[in-house]
């Protein structure tokens, strides 16, 4: 168990920069989710921490150990593969001791924590069996305890759970978050399902281009998101771009008839963005209390059935269209009035 | 006019799967006569032509064969276990290379005598390893030696021959496989403390073994089978067993002892085919 | 810091260079002697070169004093016999092989295999024999029947592997549209397959052109193909000549060696792994 430490670190593949200047701290016992699209630099990352990639320049340090030049054999790190990568000529017990032989260890300690390693994932029974004998979730937790059983220094999880069913995935998640508390391994979580990352990590990375654009604990990031990037890829549902207008009275923003701030540095014409999430929106005003709200005006162009709720598309007299979830069912073409907390309304 | 219904056919029932059936035999057919009359015909002429000598029907061929070549039969044994040996490493350590490393060259122009036939090979080795060849001037040149023992003409100058001639080709097949196993699978064994002999030895090689059998197969035949090679650098005596059968075939006309020599040599094949069938059998019921 | 690297990069690049001469020698060195001997006119020991070099012998072999352009129009005619028979007949079993339930599928394809994975010179001479009833024996015929059925393993393992490279699909996209299965064989699965054919040609071509055992029992002593006559002038020692003939046999491979990449496709090679 240790501290991660990244700092400065930089890859390049010919112009593509995989890496740019990424530095983050993960403490002795947390999971960490790096959260990002395709592309955005986050296996690079992950590979880097266990050696498969060289990296241009920067450090990576396990506590005060500097493992940035040390070869992936010697860095104590245990790795999930995104496709498990399970000896298919080893059974299920060969594949979790094989981490142990090569640490020379005693054949009855062997024995001990391979039996160890299977209870933890509780998959006793099974040792016998060839990884194409198992499932795909059963191979998902061979993976896991042959990373573990060698008592890695930090679990690195690429993507675990991407090949797997969803309902499958959506139990395993918590399983794997049980487990990494219970072990209080310091966790690296590959993922690209921004729920998977919010709901077990202690800290999330959001990678796009190579870069961290924000780094915070699950809530946080979901309620304050630095960008429309990170906002948008958590799942905000309506990124409006407007145009910035002047009065007599300043700089302003019109979204259905609301007045909204403009942040500042931003001169008339420029455009803004707009962010909000669907379902923050409201139909009640007593709801919101007395806090301070926006009012938005317009008229229902569109409308799904969602199961529990209903969506709506809301075209505003500015010729935005915004997307709400309601629970109430409301006919297409009806004039609506709907309300948002000030601060659930994020402009960039 | 006649009405149609009253020509009825016969109503056969077929299943689609019949009638599939049918149809690909009758596309697989001219190849397959072919290879019935030119080989499997010859082959089995071979087969039962060991059992016939003057003395009539029985194994007096084999009887013959054995006290007369039973020196070769070991020489050419012991030869091509030696090739094989050699050839497996060889063509392991190339495919290892480049399954880790990129380097065009090596990719590139190792190959090369993959497509320099066997007649050939064994004619530029001749040149190569002749007491006067090419690798003696160099030797001599560099260290002032003179009179060295030229190589071809000897077992081991029939050895670097084969290997030289077939390496190419099981490192081929073994890179093949080698390339189509996925990084992770490396990446794990060294990710949990492997190093890349072991990725190599514990990891490639098991999941590659059908591949790499199969090259070693090939090697195997076509090493025990060669006629030209010996021909052109083995040493006079002892010699390979396809020059005892075009002895006996072009000085002695003697077809059963050549065909008992044959059936041999197809038996040594056959024990090794059947390790790597009992292989690939255990496999399959795992 | 920048030292260290430079030093490094040099040290890199020495051991590169000595691993490449090495290999080089390895590979190109018997051949140099060849390509050599082919241009000595004089060339006694201890001498590292030839004391004298010329076309002397590659004029002899082109210009009719000898019979190597007469063998060269005989083996390249064999060679182009062989590759369309062996086309002719692989096409329909390749595709039967490809894309129809055959029962015994895989025996089949092993049985196709035989020539290659068992000792060949027995049979060689039992068809001789064989041949001999038929007087085959020292006739053109005789020589393609050789020489086709030791290449038909290539062209029907070749063949069988670019049918099924392609996707069923594309064929049943053709047939939903209303082509027959005929049609659709002519104008999409054949087209699709070309690469396939042309490397399947291509080993063929090479077999047929640089086989010699076959050639020698079944051909001598009338048929010499370019192999018969290199072989007579090697064991006579008549070295050059021998290595004019080499190179002449050897090009054709070289040459399709750089082409074959562009033809043989990796899932054609996988597809050779039983």
């Amino acid at each position: 168990m240790a501290n991660l430490t990244i700092r400065n670190l930089s890859k390049s593949y010919g112009a593509v920069r995989a890496l740019d200047n990424v530095s983050l701290t993960v403490k002795e016992g947390k999971l960490a989710a790096v959260l990002g699209p395709s592309g955005s630099g986050k296996s690079t990352l992950v590979r880097a921490i266990a050696g498969f990639v060289r990296c241009d320049s920067g450090e990576i340090l396990l506590d005060n150990r500097n493992i940035t030049h040390e070869k992936p054999e010697l860095r104590n790190t245990a790795m999930v593969f995104q496709n498990y990568a399970l000896w298919p000529h080893m059974t299920i017990y060969q594949n979790i001791a094989y981490g142990l032989k090569l640490r020379k260890k005693s054949p009855e300690e062997i024995r001990e924590k391979v039996q160890w390693a299977l209870e933890l994932v509780d998959l006793q029974g099974l040792e016998d069996r060839y990884p194409k004998q198992t499932s795909g979730g059963q191979q998902q937790r061979v993976a896991l305890a042959r990373a573990l059983v060698v008592d890695p220094e930090i679990l690195l999880l690429d993507e675990p759970l991407s090949n797997l069913d969803a309902k499958i995935r959506y139990r395993l998640r918590f399983e794997i978050k049980k487990l990494q508390k219970r072990l209080n391994i310091t966790t690296i979580y590959i993922t690209h399902d921004q729920e998977e990352a919010l709901s077990i990590a202690d800290q999330v990375i959001l990678l796009n281009n190579g870069q961290i654009q924000q780094e915070d604990d699950p809530e946080s990031i979901y309620s304050s998101p630095n960008n429309p990037f990170v906002a948008e890829f958590l799942g905000a549902s309506n990124v409006i771009t407007a145009d910035i207008l002047e009065d007599d009275q300043g700089l302003y923003v019109l979204l259905g008839g609301a007045r909204l701030p403009v942040p500042r540095g931003k001169k008339p014409h420029d455009k803004v963005s707009i962010i909000m999430r669907a379902d923050e929106v409201s139909q009640d005003r007593e709801a919101l209390g007395d806090s301070s709200f926006y009012t938005l005006k317009g008229r229902i162009s569109e409308q799904m059935y969602l199961g529990a709720k209903r969506r709506y598309e809301v075209a505003t007299g500015e010729g935005h269209t915004l997307l709400v979830d309601l629970e109430k069912r409301l006919p297409t073409d009806a004039d609506i009035e709907l309300y948002i907390h000030r601060d659930k309304l994020y402009i960039y | 006019m006649q009405p149609r219904a009253a020509v009825k056919r016969p109503s056969i029932r077929v299943s689609d799967g019949q009638r599939e059936a049918v149809s690909g035999l009758v596309l697989v057919l001219p190849a397959l006569l072919v290879l019935c009359v030119l080989y499997i015909y010859p082959l089995c002429a071979s087969i039962a032509g060991s059992f016939v000598s003057d003395e009539g029907i029985g194994l007096h061929n084999f009887a013959k064969a054995f006290t007369l070549y039973g020196t070769d039969i070991l020489f050419t044994i012991g030869i091509t276990i030696i090739t094989l040996v050699l050839v497996f490493v060889v063509a392991v350590l190339t495919a290892s290379f480049l399954r880790f490393r990129n380097w065009p060259f090596l990719n590139f122009v190792y190959r090369l005598p993959l497509f320099i036939p066997y007649l050939i090979a064994g004619h530029t080795m001749r040149v190569f390893l002749a007491p006067h060849g090419i690798l003696n001037i160099l030797i001599s040149r560099v260290t002032g030696l003179s009179d060295l023992p030229g190589l071809a003409f000897s077992w081991i100058g029939l050895v670097i021959t084969f290997v030289w001639k077939q390496f190419p080709l099981a490192t081929l097949l073994i890179l093949g496989a080698f390339q189509s196993v996925e990084d992770s699978y490396i990446e794990a064994s060294l990710n949990l403390g492997g190093n890349k002999v072991r990725a190599v030895w514990e990891i490639l090689l098991p999941i590659c073994r059908p591949t790499v059998l199969v090259a070693m197969v090939l090697t195997f035949v076509s090493t025990i089978g060669c006629l030209t090679i010996p021909l052109l650098i083995g040493p006079s005596k002892p010699v390979m067993l396809p020059i005892d059968m075009a002895f006996r075939i072009n000085y002695m006309g003697d077809w059963g002892v050549a065909n008992a020599l044959g059936v041999i040599s197809y038996l040594i094949v056959i024990a090794l085919s059947m390790y790597y069938l009992s292989y690939t059998v255990k496999k399959e019921d795992a | 810091m920048q030292n260290v690297t430079k030093s490094k990069w040099w040290q890199t690049m020495i051991l590169k260079t000595i691993a490449m001469v090495l290999i080089g020698f390895i590979v190109f060195g018997p051949l140099m002697g060849t390509l050599l001997w082919s241009f000595a006119e004089k060339w006694f020991w201890p001498a590292a070169f030839p004391q004298e070099l010329g076309l002397k012998y590659w004029k002899i072999a082109f210009t009719g004093q000898s019979p190597v352009l007469d063998s060269m129009a005989i083996s390249i005619t064999i060679a182009l016999i062989v590759v369309v028979l062996a086309t002719l007949i692989s096409v329909p079993a390749g595709y039967a092989l490809a894309r129809f339930n055959l029962p015994w599928k895989r025996i089949l394809l092993v049985l196709f295999l035989m020539p290659q994975a068992f000792p060949q010179l027995p049979v060689f001479i039992n068809m001789t024999s064989i041949f001999y009833r038929y007087d085959l024996v020292g006739t053109v015929p005789g020589v393609i029947a050789v020489h086709l059925v030791i290449s038909l393993v290539y062209s029907v393992w070749i063949t069988t592997a670019a049918f099924k490279s392609i996707p069923v699909t594309l064929e049943e996209a053709a047939r939903n549209l209303g082509a027959s299965r005929l049609r659709v064989f002519f104008r999409i699965t054949l087209p699709l397959a070309t690469p396939g054919l042309i490397a399947s040609s291509i080993f063929v071509f090479i077999t047929s052109f640089d086989e010699f055992t076959g050639t020698f029992f079944i051909g001598a002593p009338f048929i010499q193909t370019l192999p018969t006559l290199m072989y007579t002038a090697s064991m006579g020692y008549n070295m050059q000549y021998a290595s004019v003939i080499a190179i002449l046999l050897t090009i054709p491979a070289l040459l399709f060696m750089l082409v074959l990449e562009k033809f043989l496709k990796a899932e054609y090679i996988s597809g050779l792994g039983v």
